[in-house]
């Protein structure tokens, strides 16, 4: 039987804020929109009382919270942190599958041994990150990773949710399927149409519940990874100027790389995401010849995309990178770029690995990060 | 122009022109045929710009003069042709007369002075060759040229002379490499040269099935040029650099197989029946005595075969694209054996036909 602990930071980027300045705490901390134009990343439980949440434009969140304290995006900062909470989790397990900055899962299966019950390490795991960190996470503890999704955000905030092995329908059923994740307004819709409302029903047809609520995509392992993976940020003042952009592509393209390879996988095709002031957004994408997890690579191909597609005298307000199409095996390399890309993957692997141990700043590439200066 | 001929001789050097003229109608000139008819002699010349076809056709000129008429529609037109003889005659306004027994077309064409020109080879500066060789030559690299046009330098055959009268061509997309060198003789070229694929599927028709027969080729700036009997072949030479070739082609990969070349083509067959339709990824592993080939297909099934073979190295594992092996086997004559060297699962692989040192194919392994 396998056994998944998901592991979902609560409030994070605000709970750090938090830990940083102790002054924040207790009090309505809001990251992101500061500037009124941008949107909120992230909002501390006193403020969330207000009704802010993330992904709610700035001036929004101003109005429903006055005496909000808004901080602008720290994007290194919060990545450093979630670097340490990783390392946290990783000490606990070998397989450690990274969802984004402030979510993972633990794959607990195989620990008893070593660590004793998985909900009593799921219990030290929470605690730890608690006390030394300052953070406050939600676990959800299920033989499925799906369910212990779904469990961890039921739990939030500050809570662990165990779902039993053979329980996991008892504790689906009652759950809308809006609850399932990959279950958008669309989806939802449909299932709708069909008189399916709670899991309960969905679970009713054998076939919908293998596309919408794969049980036994834990076990089929290597084949089940994200669809992409993907980072970006809303920009603290708006740019026109393509260069500045393009030093912003390059922290999110490093973000996107060492995901990409922490998860062993190479993408085929890389997408920027643009939002201008006046909330046009467009996305582009290109299809790469060889499947990439090297940051130039994937930089190179998000330059070019923005030189092509960027408006002229166009007001940028977000940019985002991501990859998809992502492979672990069944591409060619070219004879005439392996030993390079060779290197390069030896060279990225130290990257990565020092990174780990001493933090982001540890080791920059030379550009174009010192064109800034 | 006027002129009259037999219609087999017409249609078979009009064939030429059929593959030749542009489809995408970018210049409407070079949908056309140009017919050209001078001193007893009546000459038919196709183009896109890149390649082009000149033939002669035997007849009567009564005539002399020029005129252009879509190559497609002559041709149906000649092929329907009721009867032996047909006779040609550019008419006012560059419309042209087809006249065969009772049946008359006109068909509207297009000045002759609009169609582009050819540049005139010196006929002592080409150099005579076996057909059978260039053939088998171009053949045996083709299938290798990359159909990715952002590559541009990548999408033809690149021709070498390395001295003494040996000529090298190399075909690459950059995920396999075929190279065949033969004794042919001197060709004029200085350096090396890129022949555009269009070209060569062209030379490859006309050569079809040409055992004997000689063909001459010569190069003059940026134009090939490759005559066989009453047909002239053109082709505008590619720009650009030819990547250096040499540095992947691996000289030191230690384990060493050899196969039986039809048994390994048929296994190989009948396992990447279960691969996957888009990237055909098969396993091989070396073990001693025994190749073992094997796909396994989460969607469809998996499917093993062992070959055995002569082999005391160490286990390897080394993942392909059926299709790039395939393909070599189906261009290297029946029979044989070939052998195959590798160094490792990332590294490229060589695949020579045993006792052929003209002849090598390089191919990338699939990560797995």
């Amino acid at each position: 039987m396998r056994w998944y602990l998901h592991v979902d930071m609560d409030a994070f980027f605000a709970s750090v804020e938090q830990v940083l300045n102790p002054a924040l705490r207790g009090k309505p901390v809001i990251v992101g929109g500061a500037s009124g134009r941008g949107v909120v990343t992230s909002a501390s439980y006193e403020a969330r009382k207000y009704g802010v949440h993330s992904a709610m434009p700035g001036f929004q969140a101003r109005k429903l919270c006055p005496n909000g304290i808004f901080l602008p995006n720290r994007h290194k900062v919060y990545s450093e942190f979630s670097h340490k909470v990783f390392a946290i989790l990783e000490q606990y397990s070998p397989e450690v599958h990274a969802i984004s900055i402030d979510e993972g899962v633990v794959d607990l299966t195989g620990t008893e041994r070593l660590l004793g019950p998985p909900l009593k390490t799921a219990n030290e795991i929470l605690a730890r990150l608690e006390k030394e960190l300052g953070l406050s996470a939600s676990g959800g503890l299920s033989t499925s990773r799906v369910v212990a999704k779904i469990a961890a955000t039921l739990a939030k905030p500050h809570g662990l949710i165990h779902v039993p092995a053979g329980s996991e329908p008892d504790f689906l059923s009652p759950l809308p399927v809006q609850r399932i994740p990959g279950v958008g307004p669309k989806t939802y819709e449909e299932l709708q149409r069909r008189g399916i409302k709670t899991i309960a029903d969905l679970l009713k047809h054998p076939e919908l519940t293998r596309r919408y609520l794969d049980f036994d995509e834990a076990q089929s392992g290597e084949r089940s990874h994200d669809h992409s993976i993907g980072n970006e940020t809303t920009l603290d003042a708006p740019l026109k100027d393509r260069k500045k952009m393009e030093e912003v592509l390059w922290e999110l393209v490093e973000e996107v790389g060492g995901r990409l390879r922490k998860q062993e996988l190479y993408a085929r095709c890389i997408t920027v995401k643009i939002r201008y002031t006046n909330f046009k957004t467009i996305t582009r994408s290109r299809t790469l010849a060889t499947p990439t997890c090297f940051d130039r690579e994937i930089f190179e191909a998000g330059r070019e995309l923005l030189r092509k597609n960027l408006t002229p005298g166009g007001s940028v307000r977000l940019l985002g990178i991501s990859a998809s199409t992502l492979l672990s095996s069944g591409w060619q390399e070219s004879m005439f770029d392996i030993e390079k890309r060779l290197s390069w993957e030896k060279l990225y692997r130290g990257i990565d690995r020092l990174r780990r141990k001493y933090g982001d700043e540890a080791i920059g590439v030379a550009t174009p990060h010192s064109r800034r200066q | 122009m006027e002129l009259k001929a037999k219609r087999g001789d017409f249609l078979a050097t009009l064939y030429w022109t059929q593959g030749i003229v542009e489809r995408r109608n970018t210049m409407p000139i070079l949908a056309n045929v140009l017919i050209e008819s001078y001193k007893g002699n009546i000459r038919l010349t196709a183009t896109d710009l890149e390649v082009g076809v000149r033939g002669t056709v035997d007849g009567e000129v009564s005539q002399e003069g020029a005129i252009t008429a879509n190559a497609k529609k002559l041709y149906e037109i000649v092929r329907e042709a009721p009867e032996e003889t047909l006779q040609l005659k550019r008419l006012e306004n560059d419309w042209v007369e087809v006249k065969s027994g009772k049946s008359v077309f006109k068909i509207v064409g297009m000045d002759a002075r609009e169609f582009p020109q050819f540049p005139n080879f010196d006929k002592e500066s080409l150099s005579t060759i076996p057909a059978n060789i260039v053939r088998e030559m171009v053949e045996r690299t083709m299938f290798s040229v990359s159909t990715d046009e952002t590559r541009h330098s990548l999408n033809g055959v690149f021709i070498e002379e390395l001295g003494s009268g040996s000529v090298r061509m190399v075909a690459t997309d950059g995920h396999r490499l075929a190279l065949m060198e033969r004794q042919i003789g001197s060709l004029g070229l200085e350096k090396g040269v890129i022949l555009p694929r269009k070209g060569l599927a062209e030379v490859r028709k006309l050569l079809e099935g040409s055992e004997n027969g000689l063909v001459s080729i010569g190069f003059k700036e940026n134009m090939g040029l490759i005559v066989k009997d009453h047909v002239e072949l053109f082709m505008r030479l590619i720009e650009g650099e030819f990547p250096d070739y040499t540095k992947v082609i691996p000289n030191d990969n230690q384990h060493v197989v050899k196969v039986e070349k039809d048994n390994f083509l048929h296994a190989l067959r009948r396992v990447s029946i279960l691969s996957s339709e888009r990237y055909k990824g098969i396993k091989m592993e070396l073990n001693e005595g025994r190749l073992s080939l094997s796909t396994n297909n989460p969607d469809l099934g998996e499917a093993v075969e062992d070959i055995d073979i002569e082999y005391q190295g160490k286990s390897l594992t080394v993942g392909f694209n059926a299709r790039y092996l395939l393909d070599v086997l189906g261009v290297l004559e029946a029979g044989g054996e070939v052998e195959i060297s590798f160094k490792d699962a990332l590294s490229p692989s060589l695949l020579k036909k045993a006792g052929d040192e003209g002849y090598l194919y390089v191919i990338m392994p699939m990560r797995l």
